[in-house]
């Protein structure tokens, strides 16, 4: 009986052991879009590259706490989807690692913006290849425009006031602005670094000392030009529960004709199966003052490798999604710009003629890249103490959209953000 | 005294050893989370800081001092009080008709389980949907009805952002107390009610002065039970309102989510799920001794 026993414990640890081992050469995790095309792109990735690899991705909500949790945990993935927010975060705790001094990293740097790897660096390193990348653009309905009389659409704030007033007056629309400012990562913070930046304020100096709380900073006008909009109703007050993904049916379906959304999104807004207004929807450029022409923020996710990978083999996963296939093509960038809209950034696929055509259907690129030369740099983004001082500045800010004192609310955000950074 | 294979065992032992397995499970999935949770109370548990250091009591002392958490305790209670004020009431009224004797009564007991038997999330995503501020059904119905000028987005103002939650939250969870009222209803004797209606008492009399004495513990039960679960919610926050707009649906489980989740600070997270323990022990224990009073007088 006893033997019996010992045996079946030995068998079980030898399963688990088997069960727990690894099966493949790079796996990958990330969020889940397209989970269905990832795992397409990974057989053509194993069919040139003769490495199995395969996609596990994490909710995208919750994703930063799983990868924390995971990477925390001594459960790692090769390859991961890095948002640009989160990178001084890993990098600094050392869970991903930099890819300089691998082979062809000099190419694919020789094909990207200044701008573009900047972004992907932490403290002089390059830390990855771009999954997708761009800009947030203001987008406005341009059939709604015309039936209120109104020919171009606004190149200030003040003028985008008074377009929505006649909107509204005129009873095209209730709310003709929608704006997201649900308190989470992909909402309230952006769309003000954005509207400040029209402003031409900033939230940190380039010492990364706040200024946002200053007399007349970009930042108060912002907020206060939000209250004041939501007050008068040509700010749908709704927009205080919308986030990323939420804003876009506004559109749609014709309840709003203003709103500021990421570059890629457009395609969704203008594809006649899943928008009524498709045709409609036209990018500008975001409205300015008399202290901005404009302001926009950029964004890049990007392909990393973890610390524990097999760095020869995760970076030929990396090579294959970011950079270029066997046959030497950005095979996978051009996919998901062709077929799914999403931004990019290596200059050999802005000459690309189908490429070229395929966007110009949703978006106008001409407007697109005018609009990118105002980004605003967001160093302060790359802080390992950020993500703890966004959590806080989430709900301060509603506060103030809802009527909180402005001058102390935003003082209180300064010395938190102070004592952060004396703290680290 | 049992006798197993020519072994006497006593009652206590057999007791402990048929109780085994459930303490194993309890100890693994209960009593050893608590513990580690206590001890990462004691410490600045930051998972971006390298060094962990012991901080002592430093953690409670910083949250107590802090107005953001009287604040989310302020509305964790606003939240509990709405949210088992509702329940009970309306349990017991769906109770009472519910014990009444009339045609189909099985299948309205069975579709009152319906909301309960729905998965908290869901149930969240419902009404999130049911609230939409463009497509929500709520503005159609209220439009019709002549009850709204306007579609209101109803999960971005104050007050009625913790009204519909509290709605959302009750919705939920009154069938568990309409069940568990419904139980102790059946153990009132009818014939008590027939000799008060023969002295000529009035249905309300009844339920005043027979129902409500002797279901008095069955609802104190329902209120601990309520209490301890409206204290701890968070789901329905996370999906409906994410403790917004502003703070102003920031209860206790939400800023515990902040702390550990977002801001990564385990130390804090877990003082202030401590916090949350302790507040909600008191409250259990509390209401026992009410209910333990009642009964001995």
């Amino acid at each position: 009986m006893r033997n019996t026993i010992t045996i079946f414990f030995i068998a079980s640890f030898c399963f688990l052991g088997t069960a727990l081992a690894k099966d493949t050469d790079v796996e990958l995790t990330g969020w889940p879009y397209q989970v269905d095309v990832v795992r397409e792109n990974l057989g053509r990735f194993t069919s040139q590259s003769g490495l199995s690899a395969t996609f596990n991705p994490f909710p995208s909500n919750e994703y930063h706490t799983k990868m924390v949790a995971s990477f925390t945990s001594g459960t790692n993935f090769d390859v991961v989807y890095v948002r640009d927010s989160f990178l001084a975060e890993w990098a600094s705790a050392g869970w991903i690692v930099p890819i300089t001094g691998l082979p062809g990293v000099d190419d694919y740097m020789a094909d990207l913006p200044q701008g573009i790897i900047e972004q992907m660096s932490f403290e002089g390193e390059v830390y990855g290849l771009p999954y997708y990348s761009g800009n947030s653009v203001f987008v406005y309905n341009q059939r709604l425009l015309k039936k209120a009389g109104i020919n171009s659409p606004p190149k200030t704030w003040d003028e985008l006031t008074k377009q929505a007033s006649t909107l509204k007056q005129k009873g095209v629309v209730r709310y003709p602005i929608v704006i997201g400012l649900a308190a989470n990562e992909n909402s309230i913070l952006r769309n003000l670094e954005i509207i400040s930046a029209g402003f031409g304020g900033r939230f940190f100096n380039d010492k990364l000392e706040p200024v946002f709380h200053q007399k007349n900073s970009g930042v108060k006008k912002a907020l206060a030009w939000i209250a004041d909009g939501i007050s008068k109703g040509i700010i749908n007050r709704a927009s205080i529960s919308q986030g990323d993904g939420e804003i876009d049916k506004f559109l749609r379906s014709g309840t709003a004709a203003f709103t500021i959304v990421t570059d890629y999104e457009m395609k969704v807004l203008n594809d006649p199966k899943k928008s009524d207004e498709a045709g409609n929807i036209k990018n500008s450029l975001v409205p300015g003052s008399a202290d901005a022409v404009s302001g926009t923020i950029g964004y890049v996710r990007l392909y990393s490798i973890t610390s524990e990978a097999d760095k020869a083999k995760a970076w030929k996963l990396v090579q294959f999604l970011g950079g270029k296939d066997a046959t030497g093509a950005y095979y996978v960038p051009k996919r998901w710009a062709l077929e799914f809209g999403l931004g990019f950034s290596p200059a050999p696929l802005y000459k690309d003629a189908a490429v070229r055509n395929s966007i110009s259907g949703w978006i106008n690129p001409d407007i697109l890249q005018e609009q990118a030369k105002y980004g605003i740099n967001r160093a302060y983004r790359f802080v390992p103490y950020f993500s703890d001082w966004e959590a806080e500045a989430w709900s301060e800010f509603q506060e103030i959209i809802n009527g909180a004192d402005m001058d102390s609310s935003l003082d209180k955000l300064a010395k938190n953000w102070n004592e952060l950074k004396a703290e680290y | 005294m049992i006798v197993l294979k020519n072994k006497e065992i006593s009652p206590g032992k057999l007791a402990l050893i048929f109780s085994a397995p459930a303490l194993f499970v309890l100890t693994v999935t209960v009593l050893i989370p608590i513990i580690y949770a206590v001890y990462l109370s004691l410490y600045r548990y930051k998972l971006k800081r390298a060094k962990k250091p012991f901080v002592g009591l430093q953690n409670y002392e910083k949250i107590l001092t802090d107005e953001k958490f009287w604040d989310s305790l302020t509305t964790s209670l606003i939240f509990a009080v709405s949210v088992v004020g509702v329940i009970i009431t309306v349990s017991f009224f769906l109770a009472l008709l519910l014990d009444q004797d009339f045609p189909g009564r099985g299948w309205l007991r069975a579709l009152l389980l319906i909301p309960w038997a729905i998965p908290d999330v869901v149930n969240a995503l419902l009404w999130k949907w049911l609230l939409h501020p463009t497509f929500g059904v709520m503005n159609a119905l209220f439009s019709m009805g002549g009850l709204i000028d306007e579609y209101v987005a109803w999960l971005s103002s104050m007050p009625s952002a913790m009204i519909w939650v509290v709605i959302a939250y009750s919705w939920k969870n009154i069938p568990l107390a309409t069940l568990l009222i419904l139980a102790g209803l059946q153990t009132v004797s009818k014939t008590l009610h027939e000799a008060a209606m023969v002295e000529g008492a009035s249905a309300w009399q009844r339920t005043l002065n027979i129902t409500l004495p002797l279901l008095r513990p069955t609802l104190t039960v329902v209120l601990i039970f309520e209490t301890i679960f409206a204290l701890k919610v968070f789901d329905l926050i996370y999906v409906l309102t994410s403790g917004g707009p502003g703070r102003s649906t920031a209860v206790l489980g939400w800023s515990i989510y902040i702390n550990t989740f977002k801001k990564l600070d385990f130390g804090s997270g877990s003082a202030l799920a401590m916090i949350l323990g302790l507040i909600t022990l008191f409250l259990a224990i509390f209401f026992y001794s009410f209910l333990d009073r009642g009964e001995r007088q």
